[in-house]
């Protein structure tokens, strides 16, 4: 900039100001300026680029732990809706959910470099910091089980886990017991809700829930081990499909298999999930249409379309081997 | 109106003043589009102190205080301890849009990427974007529709070099790896190999090595020979697990068996190839390219009640999460991605100062043991268990 000035005969302020548009310097100076930017081929880089037009072709993503496969797989489904649209993705993670943390990661993703804002986060604590923000750049959140809005995306999880649970109690299970997602995810909550109103619906006692630390399939063979030491238990509805592997393998562990001796239901449908011995009865969650969704809704509101509800994504029930009618004794 | 500002929002005890950035022109008093021009909205947005601020509690000019933001040399140390006590008295931070303006850095690392479904690459993504934000920078990512050389053209074109610092490219597919080195491109740029040589600018896991592993561990069990599930075709990950296999074999004096291959990644892959495979007489060792390939294979033998390990040992490749628990527990071979995500950054990070030097050192596979694999037994010739 100070050589465009330079060649310019003008200030560096000057320049900035007929980069930016200002209306406050003379036609003259203007196209002395202008002839100096093109005589060294002067490219302002992309915050100067950004300043003078109003258009990013640029989505932001805010992510936080893009280990856990929903969030992933909406990721994926983000980037390559946004390049058949002529769009790059932005992304951020998260370390932390707390406002300060999440606040910061929305300046580093620049609000000004983006067109629109995805949050890939489906965590109460991130949510509400974002529900506090207002911006003037559209925003859209990924949510699990939360009823449709206009400007989240979710799935219908509290649906898909009565459906797990009607599925096992319709095969003659007395109850069913719940291995539950970690504190603090939406999914975990929504899983857990339709596991309880499934549970209440058909007038059976709920057993103590038993709760993950993380997603991992470690956690699932911790809990399965207190599970598998019950005599009790018949039936199980696995917070993911993870969860339901590790499950399986402490039951393994002491001679009990399914579905002989009990059944069990995953959650996610992984691609995995037909090949597991045996083959996992689960729910199927479609993230990357999740991802698609997002996209194509953020680039209608970019364009001024007006907000409307965005639907639910449905879930569907996908029975294997796992599940069958409980052994009588 | 309240928006996340560039500069955060206002402390306590802090008053809102009326926008004013370094450079750029003042907004009309009230900007009442839906969106009104970019260089507005960063106008009216600034609530923090500002420039002008920091200069007058130090008593300099603001052109002052912007050389000691930006590092500039020529500023004497009295005149930039004054300049820093202000800027910490008022706790000033700069905008980034109007910073990257001043250092000509965009604090951001573009990421070219192809088919993020592949465990590797999304794996890679993940450790760059954590190890990103450590440094403060920002990921910006472009995927591939195809790897066409216009298509790869374009794709570091929308990556914009001048929208970002450096490149790391995460398609470890040779098409995309050769057109690269033919495009000339003015920015740093690493790529995310697999069994490649050390290099300056490629992050590699030694591939080779981690095949070699896994069916030096089958012939050691008295396996005569290795069938390997191959990946498919493209992908550097193919080329070297594929290389390994068939140089460890040959190292043994054994003749390799045809490789059977694959059309994608998939378990379903790994399924009907291990169909295949419970056909052919003699197999009691294979070696698969990853790990839903091996447990396809070991569904398919299961099926016609071939038994792992009792008939066929089986190994994997990648190591994922959900290997240890697999009916039988996984022999694999374990590959760090995140691994290489955090290599691929502070290597990027290196050459945008410019002091990055020498070859960047292979990262090392290791062979985990576990329940697929046990010593050579015969198989009868029903196929049935012995």
């Amino acid at each position: 900039m100070v050589d465009v000035a330079r060649l310019a005969g003008v200030s560096p302020q000057t320049v900035s100001r007929v980069v930016n548009g200002a209306v406050n310097v003379s036609p003259e100076i203007r196209t002395r300026v202008e002839r100096a930017i093109e005589q060294l081929q002067y490219t302002r880089n992309a915050a100067a680029a950004a300043l003078a037009s109003n258009r990013t072709r640029t989505i932001g993503v805010v992510s936080f732990e893009l280990s856990v496969i929903g969030p992933s797989v909406a990721l994926y489904g983000i980037s390559e809706e946004a390049r058949r649209q002529g769009y790059a993705t932005r992304l951020v993670t998260l370390d932390s959910l707390e406002p300060e943390p999440v606040r910061a990661a929305f300046r580093t993703i620049g609000p000004d470099e983006v067109d629109g804002i995805i949050v890939l986060a489906p965590l109460e604590d991130a949510l509400a910091v974002v529900a506090d923000m207002h911006g003037d750049i559209p925003v859209l959140t990924f949510q699990q089980g939360s009823p449709a809005h206009e400007s989240s995306i979710s799935i219908d999880e509290v649906l898909g886990a009565r459906m797990a649970v009607e599925h096992l109690l319709s095969l003659g299970h007395q109850t069913v017991w719940h291995v539950q997602g970690p504190a603090g995810w939406m999914a975990t909550d929504a899983r857990t809700r339709g596991w309880r109103e499934a549970l209440s619906r058909a007038g059976r006692p709920a057993p103590p829930l038993l709760s993950a630390r993380d997603w991992s399939p470690d956690e699932g063979y911790r809990i399965g081990r207190e599970l598998a030491a019950r005599h009790d238990v018949t039936a199980v509805f696995a917070a993911n499909d993870h969860f339901a592997l590790g499950v399986m393998k402490a039951f393994d562990d002491v001679g009990r298999h399914a579905p002989e001796d009990f059944s069990i239901v995953g959650f996610d449908n992984l691609r995995e999930s037909a090949f597991f011995r045996p083959a996992l009865t689960t729910v199927t969650l479609d993230f990357e249409a999740v991802g698609q969704v997002a996209v194509s809704t953020i680039l209608e509101r970019i364009g001024g379309a007006p907000a409307h509800l965005i639907p639910l994504i449905r879930p569907e029930l996908v029975v294997r081997e796992t599940s069958a009618s409980p052994r009588r004794w | 109106m309240t928006e996340w500002g560039v500069m955060g929002p206002p402390r306590p005890g802090e008053a809102r003043r009326p926008g004013h950035n370094e450079g750029m022109a003042q907004p009309p008093p009230d900007s009442v589009e839906r969106r009104a021009p970019v260089r507005e909205r960063l106008a009216s947005r600034s609530k923090g102190p500002r420039m002008v601020d920091v200069a007058r509690l130090a008593g300099v000019s603001q052109q002052t205080v912007s050389r000691v933001v930006r590092g500039a040399t020529n500023v004497s140390p009295e005149i930039q301890e004054r300049v820093e006590t202000a800027i910490s008295q008022l706790r000033y931070r700069r905008n980034p849009a109007a910073a990257a303006l001043a250092s000509n850095r965009t604090m951001t690392i573009g990421v070219v990427s192809f088919e993020l479904s592949v465990l590797g690459p999304t794996v890679a993504l993940y450790g760059i974007s954590e190890e990103a934000r450590q440094y403060g920078y920002s990921t910006r990512l472009v995927t591939l529709g195809s790897l066409e050389r216009g298509a790869i053209r374009s794709a570091f074109d929308s990556v914009g070099s001048d929208a970002v610092d450096g490149v790391i490219v995460l398609a470890p597919l040779h098409e995309a790896v050769s057109v690269l080195a033919g495009l000339d491109i003015d920015v740093p740029v690493v790529t995310f190999e697999q069994g490649s040589p050390p290099s300056p600018t490629s992050v590699s896991i030694d591939e080779i090595r981690g095949a070699h592993m896994a069916v030096r561990h089958l012939l050691e069990l008295g396996h005569e020979t290795v069938w390997h599930v191959e990946g498919p075709p493209g992908w550097m990950a193919t080329t070297a697990r594929s290389r390994g296999w068939a140089e460890a074999l040959a190292a043994a004096g054994r003749v390799g068996p045809p490789p059977l291959p694959t059309a994608d990644w998939s378990a379903a892959e790994g399924y009907r190839v291990g169909r295949e495979l419970a056909r052919i007489d003699g197999v009691t060792a294979v070696f698969a390219a990853n790990d839903p390939f091996a447990l396809g294979v070991i569904k398919a033998l299961d099926e016609v009640g071939l038994d792992v390990p009792g008939d066929v040992s089986v190994v994997g490749f990648d190591d994922v999460k959900e290997a240890p628990y697999f009916r039988p527990a996984l022999t694999t071979v374990t590959l760090d991605f995140e691994a290489i995500g955090h290599v691929a950054v502070s290597r990027i990070l290196s050459m945008i100062q410019g002091d990055a030097h020498g070859d960047i050192p292979l990262i090392e596979p290791h062979l985990v043991i576990r329940d697929t694999t046990a010593p050579f037994r015969p198989r009868s010739a029903s196929g049935g268990t012995a």
